[in-house]
């Protein structure tokens, strides 16, 4: 029943009031501030508010400042001035703003220093108390202001920014940007341009016919709903038409119209729209009063009853970014924990705005939250991230985000609270019943529900009964098993259904008396309108209907809406004041155009009162005064019988007071201005003068950095030159060693290497950063990657030698890289061709072999040793044996002489060895000599010389074991002797031979016969000895050769016989002699002088008495006859002395007539 | 030749050559000494040196390849002279023959009588 000649009241809100252009700014903000008031046209009509971060302590001479770049006067804002079109206002230091309906107000700061955030604040108030405005942010450091755009522009503001990149400091704007509400980013002259756009579009919106346009707003909401599913056509009317005007300003189109039509062509713009449709802001604890009443009023007492067992469940809805959901949340575990129980507590929170409640899940919110949280609470419930804060897991983990629709789909159910703020006041009244409705139904039995702090639960008061009204907080009242009420959006039919149930429901009430009554005075009273507290119609009477002219669009039953629109303001202002007061009011006539006939009609209006007591109604009276009289003013009339003289003064006095009033008002305000100007610049020159001192300050501060940083890059350049000169050194060192080396990271990759190892492993500068095993290389050897590995691991190095293909051969060492720091930073691999030394090696091992040959197979005894001294001058203690060969042993017969000294081996050696060598250790000139060792038992002939130089005390000898020459040699001495002494003896013996005396008359041939028959004998005797080396002599050959001078031993005359018995020398002599006396005087006088003699000689050993005795018998048989017993001669007695003598033996001579025969015994060995 | 007045000096000879001793014997007979023994080896002759108790002896200085050195022992401890006769040139061993008078042999008769002569006076 809306009429649709009346325009909204929405657009009156906002053309009644002075539209403000908030300005946020902080550091290296001021610069940009003068050069955007540089830059703003001076008649956009608003009043600027400049708000910017100041010290409390000194003050602020901004406003001067500013005062210069624009015409506009500008205000430093101290108490509560009202605010007037193109004028400036400026932040007071220690102050924060707000607007208090048609004023603004400068306040001492809520929050203490260093969470206050100006801009928000203001921001907000702006939004709160103007549905539309300006925010413009400019250069500074923080996120104020980033909480407040947002609430501008849920207000149906329009958004401005600074672009970040031209800003001096871009965290303000770059904040605000990323709350993704800002209309506009722009450099200050472009900023400046949009805003002169803005607010002249803004005033052509403001000047739009709002009567013809509410078919193109219907449209637009029908458009939407086709686009986006979601019907907006029961929200508040001014809410939507905010809205659509922001974006015609953003998009700067002047009428609906065309509006309209550019949604149409513009896909991107629908969804624009819809987004702005669903913002809304939100913050932590909003009306933190009344969030206390909520945790004492209900949530306390719904946590005390429930225990630890049932579980709580919460719905906000409507949480856009979760602040709500969030302030909940913890305003319950705050809670839980003071009563120390854990229920199960599940908020639902929803929305149907899907970014928002991506951001909402995050539970990431600005810094500037601070100034809304407590500080307990922040570092109790969110973690400090630096940037910004997060909501704890413990908070996010009970709150449930959900993307749900209130109107289209079907409640949360058994909830013990509901919230829902500021959703209610967006929505048309049955709209908000509908949904108080549907609330009451989702709650449990006295379940509480929490509205926003312009909204009741006054349109269902059915339903709800309230528990605090200050605070919002209502109670579910009981009531029986329900059905589900019908969900708003789900048929459009459904949309009015409960507006004709209360629209009915007065009329059913009253009696019938009264009913009669009414129309008895309907007959003659005039025609009247009963409507309640909101203006709704109640009841019309009979002939109230001419009244009511209702306009195009959806239907209302808002009386101010349906009546002539002429009578509209008149009823308007008239209801309210009497539904304040109790007076009844007439006002002036109106002239209303009933179908062309022009009659005065004035309304009476009073307050009926009601029986309920609250609920307030009014009667509204139409009184028609008669048709309009003419076309002359009403001032006319009056002013009729007064003379035109009279009239003329009249008129002439009030123009002269007038233009007094004008020029009394110009002067005033030029003195002001001059004052306004002086103050200015003397602030300015202050603020001048103190600019200067701090740039004196600065310049000096610039000063010492400037040296500090001359030092810092004198240092710098100086570690820069030594790293070259290391770096230069380091590339020599690798060339001039041209040892291969090769750098590997952690993951053997290459990091640097060396000519050398190019080569090896097929590498170039290009290769630096892959990995070594990427490439093959050319050595003789596989396992270079896992030893990398092993001295990474173990970090022990590694040296191994191998052979390249081309056959040289290489040590290669793998050793860990450790940086300065003592950090395993990889390996480092060298290379060293060997292949020279190996050479050398191999022919110096060939030589020092075939010298070890050439030095085993001599047979000479060969060592070397070293002497040692006692002091310089003494002679020496002791030798060592360095080294011998083979032979050494053999010479010597001594065992493990190596390493040995001359001492422990051989003690007791003859001390001129030792003296001899350390005569020629000291000396160095060699010797020759021959000399015995007794205690092995040997006689050397040595050659011993020094070895290496004098100090080296080293000497070497070369020697031969002559023991056995040596012993020849004595033998031969002993038989040279022996040989004398025999000789001599031999000759003695001759001479006592010869002195022998001889028989009586023996003649002087005869003599010499026997002389030379002896001597024969005893060269006999030699010559047997002879042949046995002077041994021994056969007793059988004896015999033999003694005899065989008178015969043939083997003719018959002889018989000899006897074993083989062996003489020594003495014995074979003297048995000799003693034979060729008996042979010679056998053969003069016995057997052998005859023919027939015969001759025995036998000879064994005596058994058994002795078998060391020999017994010799000499028998002779048949010679000429014996003469009795004649005297032994010479012979005989030569016979028996040697027998005696030399024999040791016995002789026994028997002289029998046969013949003679004689035994001889003796010893033999 | 022998000393009328004088009971004949008493002599022992140290003589292992048989016809060496026998010679001895012949020319100390001729020059009117008492050749009271004639030993061979050193065994017999230390033997002889005790039970003979001679006046003076001559001593061969190898006896059968042994050293006459305990007869000479013998002789000094009982104060008996001797003269040595020996084939070698000089003498050779460890034992003191300094003071005896030496006779080489083969030996010359007159030289041995005044060497024995002087020793016994």
């Amino acid at each position: 029943m809306t009429d649709p000649e009346n325009p909204s009241s929405a657009t009156v809100e906002t053309s009644n009031h002075i539209p403000i252009c908030a300005v946020g700014a902080s550091a290296g903000g001021v610069k940009a501030l003068r050069r955007l008031f540089h830059r703003l046209p001076e008649d956009l009509g608003m009043a600027y508010v400049v708000i910017v971060h100041l010290s409390p302590e000194h003050p602020s001479v901004l406003g001067e400042i500013l005062a210069g770049c624009t015409d506009m006067p500008v205000h430093q804002v101290n108490d509560t001035p009202q605010l007037l079109r193109n004028n400036v206002y400026v932040i007071a230091p220690d102050q924060e703003l707000v607007i208090e309906g048609e004023n603004i107000h400068a306040r001492d700061f809520t929050q203490p220093r260093g969470r206050r955030a100006p801009v928000d604040v203001f921001f907000r108030s702006v939004a709160s108390a103007r549905g539309d405005g300006m925010a413009v942010i400019l250069s500074g450091a923080g996120d104020d202001g980033a909480n407040g755009v947002r609430a501008v522009t849920e207000a149906g503001g329009v958004v401005f920014a600074q672009d970040p990149s031209e800003a001096e400091f871009s965290a303000m704007p770059q904040n605000a940007i990323a709350t993704g509400v800002v209309n506009f980013i722009a450099p200050i002259d472009g900023l400046a341009e949009r805003i002169a756009e803005v607010a002249r579009s803004k005033e052509a919106v403001r000047s739009l016919d709002m009567s013809g346009s509410f078919n193109d707003l219907r449209r637009i909401v029908g458009f939407l709903r086709a686009r986006t599913g979601h019907d907006f056509s029961s929200y508040k009317r001014a809410t939507v038409m905010r809205r659509v005007l922001r974006r015609m300003q953003v998009c700067r189109i002047t009428n609906l119209k065309d509006y309209g039509e550019y949604l149409r062509t513009a896909p991107e713009e629908a969804q624009e729209l819809f987004g702005d449709l669903l913002i809304s802001v939100t913050q932590f604890f909003r009306d933190e009063a009344h969030f206390q009443v909520l945790t004492t009023a209900a949530i306390r007492p719904l946590l005390e009853d429930c225990g630890s067992e049932t579980d709580v469940r919460i719905w906000s809805v409507g949480c856009a970014t979760g602040e709500e959901a969030y302030s909940l949340a913890i305003l319950l575990l705050e809670e839980a924990e003071r009563l120390k129980i854990s229920p199960q507590i599940q908020i639902f929170a929803s929305d149907l705005d899907e970014g928002a409640l991506g951001t909402a899940r995050e539970g990431r919110y600005p810094k500037s939250i601070a100034a809304d949280v407590s500080e307990e609470r922040l570092e109790r419930y969110f973690v400090d991230e630096r940037t910004h804060y997060r909501v704890r897991k413990e908070v996010r983990d009970i709150v449930l985000f959900a993307s749900h629709s209130v109107l289209k789909d079907p409640p949360f159910m058994r909830l013990d609270l509901i919230v829902c703020r500021n959703l209610l006041i967006y929505m048309e009244k049955a709209l908000q019943e509908q949904l108080l409705n549907l609330f009451h139904y989702g709650l449990r039995p006295n379940g509480c529900l929490f509205l926003g702090s312009a909204e009741s639960a006054d349109a269902a008061t059915q339903f709800f009964s309230s528990i605090d009204r200050d605070a919002r907080i209502f109670r579910a009242k009981t009531m029986g098993r329900r059905q589900m009420p019908a969900l708003p959006h789900v048929s459009t039919e459904d949309i009015h259904r409960p507006l004709h149930r209360q629209a009915n429901a007065p009329v059913d009430r009253p009696p019938s008396a009264a009913e009669a009554h009414v129309q008895a005075l309907e007959s003659t009273a005039p025609p009247s309108v009963l409507v309640d507290e909101h203006g709704q119609i109640l009841h019309l009477s009979p002939s109230a209907g001419r009244f009511i002219l209702h306009s195009a669009g959806t239907f209302s039953t808002k009386l101010s809406d349906v009546v002539r629109p002429e009578l509209r303001l008149d009823l308007k202002v008239g209801l309210d004041r009497a539904l304040e007061g109790t007076l009844p009011m007439l006002t002036h006539p109106a002239q209303v155009d009933f179908d062309g006939t022009f009659r005065r009609i004035a309304l009476q209006i009073a307050r009926v009162p009601s029986r309920e007591g609250s609920m307030k109604r009014a009667l509204v009276l139409f009184l028609d005064a008669g048709p309009t009289l003419s076309d002359d003013t009403p001032e006319d009339d009056t002013r009729v019988s007064l003379s035109d003289d009279s009239r003329r003064l009249y008129a002439e006095l009030k123009a002269a007071q007038e233009a007094l009033v004008v020029s009394r008002a110009e002067h005033e305000s030029a003195i002001e201005d001059l004052r306004a100007a002086n103050e200015e610049l003397q602030s300015i020159n202050e603020e001048y003068r103190s600019t200067s001192e701090e740039l004196e300050t600065s310049k000096e501060e610039l000063q010492s950095m400037n040296e500090e940083l001359q030092t810092v890059n004198a240092e710098l350049k100086s570690k820069l030159e030594n790293i070259s000169t290391a770096h230069s050194d380091l590339r020599n060192l690798t060339t001039a060693t041209e040892i291969g080396t090769l750098f590997l990271d952690g993951k053997l990759r290459i990091r640097m290497f060396t000519p050398p190892t190019a080569d090896l492993f097929n590498i170039t500068d290009m290769d630096v950063g892959r990995n070594i095993t990427d490439f093959t290389h050319r050595l003789r050897y596989d396992g270079i990657e896992r030893e990398a590995r092993r001295v990474l691991m173990d970090l022990t190095p590694v040296e191994t030698e191998l052979q390249s293909q081309d056959g040289r051969w290489f040590m290669m060492r793998l050793r860990p890289y450790r940086t300065v720091e003592d950090r395993i930073e990889g390996v480092v691999v060298t290379f060293i061709d060997v292949t020279s030394r190996r050479e050398t090696e191999r022919r110096l091992q060939a030589s020092q072999q075939e010298y070890q040959t050439l030095f085993n197979s001599i047979d000479e005894g060969f060592g070397v040793m070293q002497v040692a001294f006692d002091g310089d001058d003494d002679a020496a203690t002791d030798c060592r044996f360095i080294e011998i060969n083979d032979a050494f042993e053999r010479q010597t017969g001594l065992r493990d002489v190596l390493g040995k000294t001359l001492s422990e081996l051989v003690p007791d050696l003859e001390p001129d060895w030792l003296e001899t060598f350390g005569r020629i250790a000291r000396s160095g000139t060699p010797e020759r000599f021959e000399a015995p060792a007794a205690a092995i038992d040997r006689y050397y002939e040595a050659y011993v010389f020094p070895v290496g130089d004098k100090d080296a005390r080293k000497v070497g000898m070369l020697f031969r074991d002559i023991s056995d020459r040596k012993q020849a040699e004595a033998h031969q001495q002993m038989l040279k002797h022996e040989l004398s002494h025999r000789v001599k003896n031999t000759l003695a013996v001759v001479q006592a031979i010869a002195r022998q005396p001889t028989t009586k008359g023996t003649s002087v041939d005869e003599f010499r016969d026997q002389l030379v028959g002896r001597i024969r004998a005893l060269a006999h005797a030699h010559d047997q000895l002879v042949e046995t080396d002077w041994q021994t002599a056969s007793l059988g050959k004896l015999v033999e050769a003694t005899l065989s001078v008178y015969g043939s031993v083997t003719d018959g005359q002889f018989r000899i016989d006897g074993p083989e018995i062996m003489l020594s020398p003495r014995q074979a002599l003297s048995l000799a002699l003693v034979l060729h006396e008996l042979t010679t005087n056998a053969a003069k006088y016995g057997a052998l002088s005859h023919e027939k003699g015969t001759h025995e000689v036998l000879w064994n050993r005596t058994v058994p008495a002795d078998a060391r005795r020999v017994t010799l018998s000499w028998r002779e048989r048949d010679g000429p006859p014996v003469d009795g017993n004649p005297t032994p001669g010479f012979g005989m007695k030569l016979i028996e002395q040697a027998v005696d003598y030399e024999l040791d033996g016995s002789v026994e001579r028997t002289l029998a007539p046969e013949g003679l025969s004689l035994s001889i015994a003796f010893p033999v060995a | 030749m022998s000393d009328s007045n004088d009971r004949p000096p008493r002599i022992l000879i140290v003589e292992d050559e048989m016809i060496l001793a026998m010679d001895l014997e012949q020319i100390l007979q001729d020059h009117g000494f008492d050749v009271v023994g004639v030993s061979p080896s050193v065994e017999r002759a230390v033997q002889a040196v005790t039970t003979l108790r001679p006046g003076a002896a001559t001593l061969d200085l190898n006896l059968r390849g042994q050293s006459s050195a305990p007869v000479a022992d013998a002789l000094r401890g009982l104060g008996i002279p001797f003269v040595v006769a020996s084939g070698y040139t000089e003498f050779i061993g460890d034992f003191d023959f300094q003071d005896a008078p030496f006779v080489r042999k083969p030996v010359a008769t007159e030289e041995l009588i005044a060497k024995l002569r002087q020793v016994l006076t």
